[in-house]
């Protein structure tokens, strides 16, 4: 297969040399860019891909491309972090007093509108329950006031549902 | 272009005030890798030695550098910018072949030497039909490939190797290798030379 390529390979190049690129039909340089970087999409990907199968100067410019890919990469990142070392310290000390800043603004301002916890209903704040009766307090009805009296043996106190007063 | 002018232009860094790294730093770290990558371009017809190369592309990333005065731009930015110019340059100086072999000729190589070396280089007309025989057989027989063999065949004879095949079709090295083995086998047999 090396012997192939050896052979083969220079009279394919030669064939492919310049076929598409004087017609400007060569990608960007940036599309080329993202291809090498991974960082195109599948569609893209394949057209790349097929072009640098039959453009022997992209497949350079490419190959050139991949060379540089890894050093400039970890080169461009050691950069980025020495930008975040010589931040300035007193940066993110003023980032967190301006946050806490905020907090504290923020829980007064809800103290202030909701004024504080409430104290009754002189206060003008009405509840439910004083307008709905508790269970206990619905058992403690007076006979008089059941519609239903139940006759199934319940003990004093139960529920009664139904009373029979029909004279049978 | 010389090293005065492009000194000058970094003369007014205003860099090492904004406590950021200034451009020397950054191209410190960038130019072995730019100078490597243009090295191995070893294409005959880019005019352009490879120190010229790597300034050009040092002053295209100055241009840059020098607008992004608040650290804006990204490390995926800088890393587009310095591959836009490597592969501009590049493009830029093709096809100056014969600017490019008065160059190299005028430094190192004395005249009836290269012209021993041009002659050698000569080929009459029956090796050149010859030639343009295999070269027209292998152009067929690369046609008649199923898509798939045909682009791992091509890539291949492109010169890129498996794993940079496997790269560029996204899939995995054994089925690059298998693509591009059954290909070869395929040209092979449709060229008539199983040699």
């Amino acid at each position: 297969m090396k012997k192939f390529q050896d052979r083969y390979s220079p009279m394919f190049r030669d064939a492919t040399c310049g076929a598409t690129h004087d017609a400007g039909h060569c990608p960007p340089a940036e599309l080329l860019a993202d291809l090498a970087a991974g960082r195109a999409w599948p569609w893209r990907r394949r057209r790349l891909v097929e072009h640098l199968s039959h453009c022997s100067h992209c497949a350079d410019d490419y190959r050139v491309l991949t060379t540089a890919r890894d050093g400039l990469v970890s080169a461009l990142e050691d950069r980025c972090r020495d930008d975040e070392g010589v931040r300035p310290g007193w940066l993110s000390a003023g980032l967190a007093s301006a946050a806490a800043l905020v907090v504290v603004a923020l829980s007064v301002s809800v103290l202030v509108t909701t004024d504080g916890p409430s104290r009754g209903p002189e206060q003008g704040v009405l509840f439910a329950s004083q307008f709905e009766p508790a269970p206990r307090a619905v058992r403690s009805q007076s006979p008089s006031e059941r519609v239903f009296t139940s006759d199934f043996g319940e003990t004093e106190g139960s529920v009664q549902l139904f009373r029979d007063d029909f004279d049978g | 272009m010389s090293s005065e002018s492009d000194s000058d232009k970094r003369a007014p860094c205003p860099d090492a005030s904004a406590g950021r790294p200034d451009f020397d730093q950054l191209w410190k770290a960038l130019a072995p890798h730019v100078r490597a990558a243009v090295s191995r371009h070893r294409s005959r017809d880019v005019a352009l030695a490879a120190d010229d190369l790597v300034q050009e592309v040092r002053i295209r990333v100055w241009t840059v550098y020098s607008g992004d005065r608040n650290s804006r731009f990204k490390t995926s930015y800088y890393y587009k910018v310095v591959n836009s110019a490597i592969i501009d340059s590049l493009r830029s100086h093709r096809g100056t072949l014969a600017h490019s072999v008065r160059t190299e000729s005028d430094g190192e190589e004395d005249e009836p030497a290269l012209i021993e070396r041009l002659g050698g280089e000569e080929q009459g007309p029956d090796s050149v039909f010859d030639e343009q025989q295999r070269r027209a057989r292998l152009l067929e027989a690369i046609r008649q490939l199923p898509a798939g063999r045909r682009r791992a065949v091509t890539l291949f004879l492109q010169g890129f190797t498996v794993p940079e095949i496997a790269d560029l079709l996204g899939c995995d090295r054994n089925r690059a290798h298998n693509l591009a083995y059954r290909g070869v086998r395929a040209l092979k047999q449709l060229m008539g030379t199983d040699k």
